[in-house]
């Protein structure tokens, strides 16, 4: 989305990003991805929760399990610590989504992540914003 | 989307310790709004 941000701003469209974490993360995130758009911070999980967005589960947690202890943390960590710890102030399991609102309110896209690599594609953001 | 409303009055701060409303992202503009799973 970093990429074709500008193609939504000539839409005319507000954008941003919501992730859970700490402020400090939400810092470390944009600059590090570069991100042109705003990044809000939603510890609680409030803004997921209105939206209705899901948490993985059956083998998508498997599977995030599988990365986060093994690929990620390393099986040193596993070993000392557990599976499937995550970073502070964070839940691995929650999955992500996608709106688009029109002026007043009007609802043009709801997107609720099923699994882990489910991302809403950019050009249906962009059709959505027609 | 019947929680449009209780979405909108959200006020959130961003990674520049500035607070905004949701709501006021689509006062007047569409809006796009995109939730990440986490930091990685």
């Amino acid at each position: 989305m970093r990429d074709r941000h500008q193609e939504l701003v000539s839409r005319g469209a507000n954008v941003a990003v919501i992730a859970t974490g700490l402020p400090a993360m939400a810092k470390d995130f944009q600059e590090q991805y570069r991100l042109p758009f705003p990044v809000l911070v939603d510890t609680p999980r409030v803004t997921y929760a209105a939206l209705g967005l899901k948490r993985l589960s059956g083998r998508g947690v498997t599977w995030v399990l599988i990365r986060e202890s093994l690929l990620v943390r390393g099986l040193v960590k596993v070993l000392r610590f557990g599976v499937g710890r995550p970073k502070k102030k964070q839940d691995i399991f929650q999955l992500g989504g996608a709106l688009v609102v029109a002026p007043g309110g009007v609802v043009k896209l709801v997107h609720r992540a099923d699994e882990y690599t489910d991302n809403v594609p950019v050009d249906a953001l962009l059709g959505a914003l027609a | 989307m019947e929680r449009i409303e209780e979405l909108g009055a959200v006020v959130l701060r961003g990674a520049d310790d500035r607070e905004v409303r949701l709501g006021d992202l689509w006062s007047d503009r569409p809006a796009v709004l995109v939730w990440v799973r986490h930091y990685g």
